[in-house]
């Protein structure tokens, strides 16, 4: 096997690796942190209509 | 027309931009709401998510993946492109683990630099102004390559002297930053990313065209490096052998993920929701991988034009291979890699003085002598980087890039991934790590003349195993910090009574 073929065979691999990580991490439902994020979200969003 | 004309009106208008959105973003900047410090180190917090994650591949990959790293590819082959296939996942995939956590704290602690987190989560004011120092110092080295290879672009394309050409770009990137700050940079980024898009895929795929693709190029470098067609390297002394290739793996997911210019991006997100997290990321691989792909031309280069400078090789493809006005718009997408990066890094370093040092030395500064001292220090720093280009002129470009990734990332990812991750970190556990970073990189590149790749990657492990180490050791005899412990947890029923 050629070695652009085993390079660009391994990068393939990552790059979808990780997409389909990110994808299914994205879908996930959601947990404490994302919870308590929403909430300061809220709050810098309010902060900055008030101001 | 003649070519050095156009190109050097191209040049014009590039320039141009990079002043207006300088204004543009300062502009924005006064009528913020925010702080005046937040304002200009995020950028108010409300840069787009797509702009942040363009700005992040665009000063991740800077003048390295376009003109540094091909011309090391061209010297070395195909074991060189472990960096650029880890590289990618490499600034995504430890994104998932820390990014949400390392928000919630740094809101927590107020942070607005990656720095400041790291002195604020071990509660060390000195751990901050040690890394500042250390990071300005490795930093310095990597922005007098970027500026050096932007010089001599612009004298390749133009035929504009060196050291006029140099002044000119230090003065117009110390204006943009210092009048505008990280939102200046972001946006710009965002543009720049957009031209290096542009210039990746067309010149990728007219250079390739000429070789006869991929069997073309196999074929070509059996005829003339047959050394090159292998994924690793073999023999006494070999660069790349076997073992490299873990090495780079640990670089690219700790090292490279630790420069503070990629890590302020996370601090300055607007909205940190998974969909907005996960579209950060999956925006960063996508352009990152084009990005990135442009290395593969020094392998094409090496085949095509075996005479030309190594770290001018896509330069020389694009001005042969297109037409005048197309090479005037891939000579931007050169450009903006450079100066993306630069300008990130010269605003890391200069807040890294401002905030991290005069801010922690001086007591009661307040936002304005901050920032003004910020600036003042971009100023310096960019007279710094035109002397040293002026009178000493550094070699071969990647390896300085890579002496200061190395060098900082070695001594942020212990810190940086410890002290999200692992609420019972200790204080001595993050100086043993900051200490023996840049030292085990010093060591195994310098003293042990270990190969570059494998220096890069296992600096990264002393770091680690000290703080695990020193942290479990003095928790079991002292007893933990319970205050650090209980400010580094995120607990969702304590977490906003006491934020």
């Amino acid at each position: 096997m050629q070695a652009w073929m085993i390079m660009l065979g391994c990068q393939f691999t990552v790059v979808a690796i990780s997409a389909v990580w990110v994808l299914i991490w994205m879908r996930r439902p959601k947990d404490a942190y994302d919870l308590m994020l929403d909430k300061l979200n809220a709050a810098a969003e309010k902060k900055a209509e008030g101001e | 027309m003649d070519k050095s004309a156009i190109f050097l009106g191209f040049f014009i208008v590039f320039l141009v931009f990079m002043v207006v959105s300088a204004v543009v973003a300062g502009m924005k900047n006064k009528q913020g709401n925010t702080g005046a410090t937040t304002e200009y180190f995020l950028g108010g917090k409300n840069i787009p998510v797509i702009v942040l994650a363009m700005s992040y591949c665009a000063s991740a990959v800077s003048a390295g993946s376009f003109i540094g790293d091909p011309g090391y590819m061209s010297t070395i082959g195909w074991p060189y492109y472990w960096f650029t296939i880890f590289t990618i996942g490499g600034l995504v995939i430890p994104g998932l683990f820390i990014m949400r956590k390392l928000r919630l704290q740094s809101e927590r602690y107020g942070c607005l630099t990656i720095t400041q987190y790291i002195g604020d989560r071990f509660n060390s004011k000195w751990i901050k102004v040690y890394i500042s120092a250390v990071m300005v110092l490795c930093y310095l080295f990597m922005m007098v390559s970027q500026f050096k290879g932007a010089a001599v672009l612009l004298e390749t394309y133009t035929g504009v002297n060196f050291n006029i050409g140099l002044i000119v770009m230090a003065v117009v990137v110390a204006f943009f930053v210092n009048y505008g700050g990280l939102r200046s940079v972001a946006w710009t980024d965002f543009f720049m990313g957009c031209f290096m898009v542009i210039l990746s895929l067309s010149l990728v795929v007219v250079c390739f065209s000429h070789v006869g693709w991929y069997g073309g190029l196999h074929a070509g470098l059996e005829a003339t490096h047959p050394d090159y067609n292998v994924i690793y390297q073999t023999g006494a002394g070999a660069t790349f052998p076997w073992y490299s290739i873990p090495c780079i793996f640990l670089f690219s997911f700790l090292v490279m993920f630790s420069q503070p210019y990629i890590t302020a991006r996370y601090i300055a997100m607007p909205n940190i929701s998974r969909k907005s997290v996960g579209t950060f990321l999956i925006i960063s691989l996508i352009t990152g991988l084009l990005f990135n792909t442009m290395v593969q031309l020094g392998l094409v280069g090496a085949v095509l034009f075996p005479e030309a400078d190594p770290d001018y090789l896509t330069v020389t493809m694009s001005v042969e291979f297109f037409p005048t006005v197309i090479a005037g718009v891939a000579m931007i997408g050169f450009f903006s890699a450079m100066l993306s990066t630069a300008s990130s890094i010269l605003l890391v370093c200069s807040q890294a003085i401002g905030q991290d040092i005069y801010g922690q030395v001086k007591k009661n500064a307040d936002e304005k002598s901050i920032l003004r001292v910020t600036q003042i220090s971009t100023v310096v720093i960019i007279i710094g980087i035109v002397f040293f280009n002026i009178y000493k002129t550094p070699d071969l470009l990647q390896v300085f890039v890579l002496l200061s990734l190395a060098g900082v990332g070695s001594m942020l990812c212990a810190p940086t991934f410890l002290g999200v991750l692992w609420p019972k970190a200790r204080r001595e556990g993050a100086w043993c790590a900051v200490i023996s970073g840049p030292l085990s990189y010093f060591l195994m590149d310098t003293i042990l003349g270990w190969p570059f790749p494998i220096a890069m990657g296992l600096c990264a492990v002393p770091p680690f195993v000290l703080m695990w180490v020193v942290s479990v050791a003095l928790n079991k005899t002292k007893g933990e910090d319970a205050e650090m412990v209980r400010m580094a947890t995120i607990d969702p029923d304590t977490y906003f009574a006491e934020s």
